[in-house]
């Protein structure tokens, strides 16, 4: 597929804050991107770049092959949603949608007729005549979807679009979010610091840190193999080891539910990569429960998520845990600070 | 959510309501009553009203008032708007400079912009060479020196409005392709006509009610404001100045009531963005920064000229330096007019900070009586619908009677005191009750889990959390105190004359130099006062003071 | 602790009022203030057991604030105030007879000449325009002599006057004219001068200050407020029109219900001796009293159109009601 939206060697400062550091970005046609990332690692910055709101100090932004670094954003037909929504409180839903239909390219019936589908699209259509005030957050979320997408954008913006919203409504309009935007054919690129939402939606996830990309590629990817220990960590849970007993003492990460717990036959400890460990704490987590496992070394702590089972793991008893060498993640170049 | 009813802390509300009434209501009954009385206080109906209509030459100074009052307010609504939308949407050079010289004129009287007028336009003025002479006295005189002198009150007011437009719904408008006119079309403009039209009443009842202005300016253009002076203390008829006063009410409270219901049926559109500083963009922050200079440069030099001219000898033709001025040798009080107006002013001050304070706290965050807080709110308001002139006028009627225990009060500089918290009242009311409203409204219940009083409570948290908040309230009393001169006119006594007052009297008798040397004493007095109140503000301001938005009422 | 500042407060407005200012004469004045400090200078060595405290303010809001306070009064005396305005308390009651010593020297036309007197005169203020030689050599009109030159063409929107509705200057001019060229006359006398107005103004000393910054080349004004500017670099002059002209008496009277009487009526003997006379002279006033009269005086004294302020004072609704129909609804 063809690259719609492309950033090369963006850097965007503060003053003496570097907050983007020469930073590349692809988005596909029909892709969607979502771009992780903690609170202050530049997403948000790099949003508005992509956006046009901020102009980088340099670097250049391509889309669809067309260099629009010095547009601004009113020029660059893209849409936006914005985690406040950012509906004109003073407009009707259906105008609100009608804002972006300019008159010099869509003709009055045209622009009607677009947003009715679109209402149609996003289930909005009997809230056509009220006011946003009206509105409960996820259908407010929704006219902003029907919104940005009414002028058929090269690119559709999300910036945090889900997260004041209570977690039911947030976890159906994520995937009528990605179902409309499959069925749109719009490249989407998303900005969030929910590693859930991100996993449930993306084509593809930058991870971003302190300005750069950590890691790029599909959540399995970002899942399966952290590339440091930063994405281990902000990805998933995962138990970061460098014991001389595990793996000659190199920094080896494991995640929580790949340690697999068992009762300490012979058998059991008779396979590699295992060891005899005691059952610190059982923490009941819902669908699996949390162990708190301390090494026979009595001074290297592992966590891992089992199946619940009451009888099964008790607190002081002692238990063999395997470590399977094909879940072992090796981070290159990074010591255990 | 509602606080729980408190009922000793209505007790507290009745002192501050009863002031009210007997500072707003009694007199304004005494004036109507007055109004509808010949000179000798007989009761003729409405035959003052009815001769005020009939009679030429009074009629007009209706008409021209109201001509005025719309062409000034229609001035400052649209000058005032763009200059809060340079504030609020654009990065003007100097923002914070420029900023203080828009609220500048609110530190001297109304009769210092005629003075520096004089200065600076008249037929010797220093730009008279460049602009040529132009008839400064009369209509043009009048409008261009009220829209000087109104301009900061409604900036004021619009730079909150526009602060308040989210900026996210820019962002939103231009990525869907908005051109700038239409964001200002489609957003800034709906979102703050409110708070422009709100403007536009302001300055409408200022300039129908001034009074310094057109009293130096007005030649032979007949205003409301100076008809009622010449009624009462040109022609000593009293039963037509008061009718005067009557119908100066009208349209004042007509445009207050306006305004009220402005605010309570559209409580503000959208006030929920937190303000953001626009992005810089050359050519646009360049454009507003050499307009909002532009504007402001106007008020500034006609104060400075003002200034200036207070050490000059005699103006145009002596225009040797000299401190002269300074020992105001041309009355019978000398100086001592300025000190009375610190002392005045320090005790409006004080007493208006303490009781619209407390006042505040009672009826916003106490369950006091619902009919009690809510009479006292109304009266709170209504005092800001009666004109300054009004007012003297009517405290003069109300208080000036035998019959009347309170008489002996009169003239007292208490009086002026009382006249100057009356006058001022609403505003303080309402950044009081504004800044106490955002407050947590559970710290007094947590108070009350920890077996505190709500007294305790209040010295112990809510006053030390607010106390900038009482601070500015004090200064905006003290700042009005200092700078009034409308109702003044009518109750000073010798004892106590004002140095707004003194003004007024050196315009008159012709000493411009010490006229203009008062009002830098003035300027100088309320500057002092400000930087003390920013400092002490600064000393006070802990990081728990941030304002807690989402138990707003 | 409310407690207390119930009382404080009270406390406060209790000592701010003036009941407890002490026994010291009070005095309502609008002379002009230098004049004013001379005579305080001359009454503090004359009179150092009178502690005197003085209202000045002009005339029309002193004579506002005699006519508010009728019921309550604070003044002991008034102590120079255009005739028109005492006689207006007068009408109303608020003045206390009197004769002060020595008064039947003053000239009957410059006196209160009932059996019973409640004013006597002090000085008399002469009409009078204040002319701006300066402006008037740049705009090229000549400074005028007589009444016949303001009303000629060249003088077209050179002149500033007081409004007669609020200022008792220019109703004392307006009574001369009425007076002494019959009504008809005299209305076409201001009808003619009203189109070389420039404006009215409220006050009567305001033209002679504009005169004197220049704002207008001539003004209609009264002697005494042009002296005011006399001493300072201003090219200003006082110019008697020669074909006479209105003027006015500052008097001195007691207020009824005062509460110094005795003090008061020191001063009033006072106000009208030949030692007040002189210290009117230092100012060029015209005394009432004819013994010191200089040449000047003597002159100003022949340009005195004959009036009746008695008169004057009782036409004065019916006067400027007709003066408000033919030039006050601009």
């Amino acid at each position: 597929m063809t690259v719609q939206l492309e950033l090369r060697n963006i850097a965007k400062s503060y003053g003496d804050n570097q907050v983007l550091a020469d930073l590349d970005l692809r988005c596909r046609k029909g892709e969607f991107l979502v771009i992780l990332g903690p609170s202050g690692c530049g997403k948000t910055t790099l949003l508005s770049i992509i956006s046009g709101i901020l102009s980088p100090d340099s670097g250049r932004v391509f889309s669809g092959g067309r260099d629009i670094t010095s547009l601004p954003p009113e020029k660059r037909n893209f849409g936006m949603v914005f985690q406040s929504y950012a509906l004109f409180p003073n407009l009707r839903v259906v105008d609100n949608i009608l804002y972006g239909l300019k008159r010099s390219q869509w003709s009055k019936t045209a622009a009607l007729d677009r947003a009715l589908e679109l209402m149609e699209l996003t289930g909005i259509s009997p809230l056509a005549d009220r006011y946003p005030a009206t509105l409960s957050g996820g259908q407010q979320q929704r006219v902003a979807l029907a919104r940005a997408l009414a002028p058929k954008p090269e690119v559709l913006l999300l910036d945090e679009p889900l997260s004041s919203l209570d977690a039911k409504v947030r976890s159906s309009l994520a995937l009528q979010l990605r179902e409309l935007q499959r069925r749109t054919g719009v490249a989407a690129v998303m900005v969030t610091h929910d590693q859930g939402e991100a996993f449930s939606m993306a084509d593809r996830i930058v991870l971003l840190n302190k300005g750069r990309v950590e890691q790029e590629g599909t959540p399995e990817q970002l899942y399966g193999k952290p590339a440091s220990l930063f994405a281990a960590d902000f990805v998933g849970r995962m138990n970061i080891l460098s014991v001389s007993s595990i793996n000659d003492g190199i920094l080896t990460g494991i995640r929580y539910e790949d340690v697999q717990v068992s009762a300490p036959t012979e058998m059991t400890l008779g396979k590699p990569h295992t060891w005899v460990a005691r059952i610190e704490r059982v923490a009941f987590m819902g669908q699996f429960c949390r162990l708190e496992l301390l090494l026979n070394d009595f001074s290297t702590r592992i966590f891992a998520d089992v199946l619940f089972d009451k009888d099964k793991y008790k607190e002081q008893s002692l238990v063999a845990i395997s470590l399977p060498r094909d879940r072992w993640c090796h981070f290159s170049g990074e010591t255990d600070a | 959510m509602r606080p729980r009813p408190g009922g000793k802390a209505t007790l507290v509300l009745l002192l501050p309501l009863a002031a009210l009434l007997l500072g707003v209501l009694y007199p304004a009954a005494i004036l109507l009553g007055r109004s509808m009385t010949d000179n000798m206080g007989s009761a003729i109906g409405l035959a003052n009203f009815s001769a005020y209509f009939r009679t030429p030459g009074l009629a007009t100074s209706l008409y021209h008032t109201l001509g005025v009052g719309v062409i000034v307010a229609a001035a400052v609504a649209v000058l005032a708007y763009a200059l809060a939308y340079a504030f609020t949407h654009a990065l003007v050079v100097g923002d914070r400079a420029c900023r203080y010289l828009v609220v500048l004129p609110l530190s001297v009287p109304s009769v210092f912009f005629p003075i520096g007028m004089i200065y600076i336009f008249g037929r010797h003025g220093i730009l008279s060479g460049v602009l040529g002479v132009g008839n400064i006295y009369g209509w043009s005189g009048i409008v261009f020196g009220e829209i000087v002198f109104i301009m900061p009150h409604a900036t004021l007011l619009l730079v909150t409005a526009l602060c308040g437009v989210d900026r996210r719904l820019y962002l939103a408008a231009q990525t869907l392709g908005a051109s700038p006119w239409r964001r200002f079309r489609t957003i800034t403009l709906p979102q703050t006509r409110n708070a422009l039209l709100r403007a536009f009443l302001v300055a409408f009842i200022l300039a129908i009610t001034d009074f310094g202005v057109p009293k130096v300016l007005g030649g032979d253009y007949s205003m409301l404001s100076t008809e009622l002076y010449t009624q009462i203390i040109g022609l000593q008829d009293l039963g037509m100045g008061s009718a005067i006063g009557v119908i100066m009410l009208v349209p004042s409270l007509m445009a207050f009531a306006l305004d009220l219901w402005l605010v309570s049926s559209h409580p503000g559109q959208a006030q929920t963005g937190r303000y953001e500083k626009p992005v810089s963009a050359g050519a646009r922050d360049l454009t507003f920064s050499l307009f909002a200079w532009g504007i402001v440069t106007v008020p500034t030099a006609i104060i400075l000229a003002a200034v200036g001219g207070s050490f000059v000898a005699f103006w145009p033709y002596d225009l040797a330096p000299t401190l002269a001025n300074y020992r105001f040798e041309n009355s019978v009080y000398n100086i001592q007019p300025f000190f009375n107006s610190l002392e005045m002013s320090a005790a409006a001050a004080v007493a208006g900070m303490a009781i619209t304070f407390a006042g505040a706290y009672v009826a916003v965050r106490t369950g006091a009586n619902r009919l009690l807080s809510l009479l006292y709110r109304g009266m709170a308001f209504l005092s800001v619908g009666i004109p300054g002139t009004v007012l003297g006028l009517a405290f003069v009627f109300a208080f000036n009677r035998p019959e009347n225990v309170l008489q002996l009060f009169y003239g007292s500089r208490a009086f002026l005191v009382f006249y100057c918290l009356i006058h001022f009242y609403a505003m303080g009311h309402l950044i009081s009750a504004a800044g106490l409203a955002s407050l947590d409204f559970r710290y007094e219940d947590a108070g009350k889990t920890l077996g505190v009083g709500r007294l305790s409570t209040f010295f112990r948290v809510i006053l030390p959390l607010r106390f900038p908040v009482a601070l500015e309230v004090a200064f905006y009393f003290f700042i009005n105190a200092m700078t009034t001169v409308s109702g003044m006119v009518f109750i000073f006594s010798p004892d106590n004359a004002p140095a707004s007052v003194a003004m007024l009297h050196f315009t008159d008798t012709g000493n411009y130099g010490e006229a203009a040397a008062m009002g830098a004493l003035i300027l100088a007095a309320t500057l002092v006062a400000r930087v003390a109140q920013e400092v002490l503000a600064r000393r006070l301001r802990r990081p728990a003071n941030r304002v807690n938005l989402r138990y707003r009422q | 602790m409310s407690h207390r500042i119930v009382r404080l407060a009270l406390a406060l407005f209790l000592f701010a009022t003036p009941l407890f200012a002490g026994t010291v004469l009070v005095a309502y004045t609008d002379m002009e203030p230098d004049v004013l400090n001379r005579y305080r200078r001359d009454l503090a060595e004359k009179f150092p057991d009178l502690s005197i405290k003085w209202v000045r303010e002009s005339g029309g809001p002193i004579t506002a604030r005699l006519l508010a306070e009728k019921d309550n009064p604070q003044a002991d005396i008034i102590f120079g105030l255009a005739l028109s305005g005492v006689l207006a308390v007068d009408r109303q009651g608020g003045l206390e007879t009197y004769r002060p010593e020595g008064m039947d020297s003053v000239p009957p036309m410059l006196r209160d000449d009932r059996d019973h007197p409640t004013w006597a005169g002090m000085n008399v203020v002469v009409g009078a325009l204040a002319v701006n030689t300066r402006e008037c050599e740049r705009l090229g009109i000549p400074v005028p002599e007589s009444w016949r030159d303001p009303i000629k063409p060249e003088y077209r929107g050179h002149i500033v006057m007081p409004n007669p509705l609020s200022s008792g200057t220019a109703y004392l001019h307006v009574t001369g004219w009425l007076q002494n060229l019959g009504e008809d006359k005299a209305w076409e006398f201001m009808e003619a001068l009203d189109k070389n107005v420039k404006m009215y103004v409220h006050s009567g000393s305001k033209p002679a200050q504009m005169a004197a910054m220049g704002e207008t080349p001539i003004g209609v004004s009264v002697d005494a407020y042009i002296a005011t500017y006399l001493k300072k670099r201003t090219p200003l002059e006082t110019v008697v029109p020669v074909d006479g002209v209105g003027w006015d008496i500052v008097a001195a009277t007691l207020v009824k219900g005062g509460k110094n009487p005795e003090a008061a009526r020191r001063l009033m003997d006072y106000a009208v001796s030949p030692d007040s006379a002189r210290i009117g002279l230092e100012f060029d006033y015209l005394p009432v009293r004819p013994e010191n009269d200089g040449p000047r005086q003597a002159e100003l004294c022949s340009r005195l159109l004959p009036m009746d302020l008695r008169r004057a004072a009782e036409e004065r609704d019916r006067v400027l009601a007709e003066w408000r129909r033919r030039f006050g609804s601009e």
